[in-house]
Parts: C-alpha cells; sequence; structure tokens
C-alpha cells in the first residue's frame, strides 16, 4: 500500500486501514456468534397475514399426500397447523420435516407453497 | 460466509462499471436462484453485501471518471475538482471514511433505532414533501441570478415529472441515462476544453480536520430519507449539499455517509418499520422472514462488508490513480464518453439516448448560467413535492 501520511484527525493512512480491519473482524466475530446455528426458521403460529409473498422456513410434522404430481397437506408444530401445498415437488414423505416455501392466502387461509423440502 | 465474500465481489464489480446497479444484477440472479450454491439466507446476504460494497466503490467511477448514478451524481461536482487538482485520492479517502463511520455509528446506535425509527417514520413521512419544498426555495433563493435558478430548477424539475409520471423503463435502468445526462455528461464535455493531462495524482497529503460531525450529518439525512418512501440517499445528499458545511472535505464525508447508511438502514427497516426501502430490500423480503437475530447478523456483516469493503477501495482508487494520471487525459474523457454514450444505447436503447441528450442540455445550462449544479438534483425533488402536493 503506498498511500502514506493521508489523515484525518488523529487517524493517519496506515491507522486507518488498521482501524479497517479491526471493524471487519468485529464484524466477522459478530456474524460467525450471532449466526450459530441461526436457521432463519418460523414457528407455524407466527405466521401472519402480513407475510404473506415471504419466503419461510418452518419444521414441524408433515401429514397428506400426493394428487398427482402435486401435494396438498398440512404442517403441525407445537404452535398451530397450516395448509402446505406443493406443485411438481418430488419424494415429499409424511413425518417430521423442515420446509421452505412461500407464503400465500387462499380463500381467507394462510398456506404455504413449498419450494424445498428438507 | 462465501456468500459474503462473493457479494463483496459482485458489489466492486457493481460500483465499478458504471450503469449496473445491485438491483439489476440480484433480479438477474434471482431468476437463476434454482442454479446457484446459495440458500436463500446465503442469497440474502450475498445481495446485502454486494449493496453495501456497491457504495464505497460506486465513487471511483463517479470522482475519476465523472460517472455518476443517482446517490454519487452530487459527488461529481467536488470529486471532479479535487481530481484536477491532484487530490481525486483524497476525495475517494474522504467518501470512504464517511461510509465507514455511518456503519459503526449505525452499529453503536442501533438500540436507539429499534425505538426511534418507527415513531420517525411516522412522524415526518406527511411532512416530507414540505421539507423538500423548503429546501427548493432555498436553493432557489441563495443564488444571485434567482430567475435562471428557478429556470434550471424548473427545467430539471418537469424533466424528471415527464420521466417518472409514466416510466417507461425500470427506474434503476432509467436514472442511468438521467443521472449520467445532468451530471456526468457535462463534466466530462468541461473537461475536453484545453486540458490535456491530469496532474500527477498525489499519494501522499495531510489534512487536520476532524470528519465526525460530517459523518454524523451524513448518518442523519441518511436515517430520516433511507426510512422514508419515495425517497433515499439522493435526496439527503441534497440536504446534506444546502445545510451542511460548504467545506468540500466535510461535503465527500457526508456523502459517502449517507450512501452507505441509506443502503443499511432500506433493508434493516424491514425489520424496524416493517417495509422494504429499496429494490435490495424488496428481494431480501421475499427470500428470508428478518427476525431480530437475521437483523444483528446484517449489522455485524454490514461492519465486515464495509470494513473490507474501504480497504479494496483506497487500494483500487490508489492503482487507478497512478494509471490516470500516466496517459492522456483527453483520451480517457474521450474513451469515457463514447463508453457512456454506447453503454446507455446498450442498457435503454433509443429512447435512454434521447434521455442522455436530453439531461445533458439540462445540465449544462447551470455552468453556463454560473449557477450551482444541484439544482439538477429537481429531478427527482420536484416530482416529490408534486406527488405530497396530490399533484402526480
Amino acid at each position: 500500500m503506498e498511500i502514506r501520511g493521508c489523515s484525518l484527525g488523529l487517524l493517519n493512512m496506515d491507522r486507518f486501514e488498521l482501524l479497517c480491519l479491526v471493524v471487519a473482524g468485529i464484524g466477522i466475530l459478530g456474524m460467525l456468534l450471532v449466526g450459530w446455528g441461526y436457521e432463519n426458521a418460523v414457528k407455524v403460529g407466527e405466521i401472519k397475514d402480513e407475510m404473506v409473498g415471504v419466503w419461510v422456513k418452518v419444521c414441524g410434522n408433515l401429514s397428506g399426500r400426493y394428487s398427482g404430481e402435486n401435494w396438498f397437506g398440512e404442517l403441525r408444530d407445537g404452535t398451530g397447523k397450516i395448509r402446505v401445498v406443493a406443485f411438481g415437488l418430488n419424494g415429499i414423505r409424511p413425518g417430521p420435516a423442515c420446509i421452505q416455501g412461500v407464503v400465500e392466502s387462499y380463500k381467507g387461509e394462510l398456506e404455504i407453497i413449498m419450494k424445498r423440502y428438507d | 460466509m462465501i456468500e459474503v465474500f462473493l457479494g463483496i465481489l459482485a458489489g466492486c464489480l457493481t460500483g465499478l462499471v458504471p450503469g449496473i446497479h445491485p438491483n439489476t444484477l440480484a433480479v438477474f440472479l434471482l431468476s437463476f436462484s434454482s442454479l446457484l450454491p446459495f440458500d436463500p439466507l446465503g442469497f440474502s446476504l450475498f445481495i446485502f453485501s454486494c449493496a453495501l460494497t456497491h457504495t464505497f466503490l460506486s465513487f471511483i467511477p463517479s470522482i475519476f471518471l465523472g460517472a455518476p448514478e443517482d446517490t454519487t451524481a452530487l459527488s461529481v461536482l467536488p470529486g471532479h475538482r479535487f481530481l484536477l487538482e491532484g487530490r481525486g485520492m483524497e476525495a475517494v479517502y474522504l467518501t470512504v471514511v464517511g461510509g465507514l463511520g455511518v456503519v459503526v455509528l449505525t452499529s453503536l446506535l442501533f438500540p436507539l433505532l429499534l425505538f426511534l425509527l418507527p415513531a420517525l417514520y411516522s412522524g415526518i413521512k406527511p411532512w416530507i414533501w414540505l421539507l423538500l419544498l423548503g429546501v427548493a426555495i432555498f436553493m432557489i433563493l441563495s443564488e444571485k441570478r434567482k430567475l435562471r435558478a428557478c429556470t434550471a430548477f424548473l427545467l430539471a424539475g418537469c424533466f424528471g415529472f415527464i420521466l417518472l409520471s409514466k416510466p417507461v423503463l425500470p427506474l434503476t435502468l432509467l436514472f442511468f441515462p438521467v443521472f449520467t445526462g445532468l451530471f456526468g455528461l457535462p463534466t466530462l464535455l468541461l473537461s475536453l476544453k484545453g486540458r490535456t493531462s491530469l496532474p500527477e495524482q498525489s499519494q501522499d497529503w495531510n489534512r487536520a480536520e476532524k470528519p465526525w460531525g460530517a459523518v454524523g450529518r451524513g448518518w442523519l439525512a441518511g436515517l430520516v430519507m433511507g426510512v422514508l418512501p419515495g425517497l433515499g440517499a439522493s435526496q439527503a445528499a441534497v440536504l446534506v449539499h444546502e445545510f451542511g458545511k460548504k467545506d468540500l472535505r466535510s461535503f465527500l464525508v457526508s456523502l459517502g455517509g449517507v450512501n452507505t447508511v441509506a443502503s443499511l438502514i432500506s433493508v434493516l427497516a424491514l425489520y424496524l418499520i416493517s417495509r422494504p426501502r429499496s429494490g435490495v430490500a424488496v428481494i431480501i423480503e421475499k427470500l428470508v422472514w428478518v427476525d431480530f437475530r437475521l437483523v444483528l447478523i446484517l449489522i455485524f456483516c454490514s461492519l465486515f462488508v464495509s470494513g473490507i469493503s474501504a480497504i479494496l477501495t483506497l487500494r483500487i482508487a490508489s492503482g487507478f490513480s497512478k494509471f490516470l494520471s500516466r496517459i492522456s487525459y483527453r483520451k480517457v474523457v474521450l474513451i469515457v464518453l463514447v463508453f457512456l454514450v454506447l453503454l446507455t444505447a446498450l442498457l435503454t436503447g433509443p429512447y435512454g439516448l434521447l434521455v442522455l441528450i436530453t439531461g445533458t442540455a439540462i445540465g449544462l445550462l447551470p455552468i453556463k448560467w454560473g449557477l450551482r449544479r444541484s439544482h439538477g438534483m429537481a429531478v427527482l425533488m420536484l416530482p416529490i413535492i408534486l406527488g405530497g402536493l396530490g399533484l402526480m
């Protein structure tokens, strides 16, 4: 780095670069600490009308069956139940599962259009 | 973590190449999301990192090439003056100090923002058009030639009104010819007069002014504008320009801060006021549910990204300034002029070219009439004022 002597107040260029690295270090440390084991999953009971159109991840007990290529069922956890629909998604089995999808409203009720099945 | 690093790389690309906005890249990549190795959370961090890095790097083309976007448009003017005095690096450094400062400030004051921002949002929202009207009147009355100032303001404002009342192109695309025309091309055309080479760009300078006041002003303006609907960093830049210190160095620090904090707050607003305030925030909203823990991750991510972006910006700008000093400036300006016109034609077609030509003509007027060039920002201000009056 050939920029030398540049300063604003008490900071010269080398110190400024060190400051940048310290800030970045705090950032990465914080990300690792706060993000450890984070899955961005929500409880069924937390899904509200204002979440229509939002992608969510929900874990619980999945029940239902295929009708043609599409899956119709529901997901329950300790906080409630919600209807789940999947179009053309293979390999879905009833039982404990984490699903990801978009919250939609159908005939006045909330449902999840499943996009991923873990 | 890999998503954050890739986001920083993508942000370098969008920041350095005029005309590519993170929104455009995010929408483009979203259409191929099934092919990407990211889960929704990873993709959100990627876009967030890209947008934040973009706010640092985008000052390089704005200052060195006179190729701005809406949020950096006002930096062209002092930035170019610094460049012609051999202080281009200093101008970039000042914007970087502002950018890094506001991210640290936002992180430190986040607990306060949890209460302040919702109140601010509901309190100021109905009156923002009145604030902008006040700024507009102040901009015109503070000029010596008031009639000419009024004409320049209204011309740019009507230009914005026509473009934004029925936008033919997506706004991120439309803004490219608008701001290149209003601020970029007039600066470049002016640079062609007489000058054949740039002075040696100083890599070694010393200034003893403390930037914290300028960082604070940029933070406050970016915070207010970033959270209000229909407004953003460009309007905050006008506020700082008109009401901040007239010292160019302080202005560049504030401008660097405004740009970054508006981008950061627009995403944090998803949690703080449950509303997205930028294209990137809209995409993130569709990918993940923003809870408190994710907000904390985003804040720490912003610290990491801004620290790395600050170093990258200074190193890239340093190399660029040395390169510019060695070659014919007239040739560089001509190449950039042709590049901007071709890019406009490629991205926006004949309509964009028409916008570019009109914008350039309007952007040349304040120079010709000896007025402040910030009147060009009326392109966004007048439509918002008219919207507040129920006329748009």
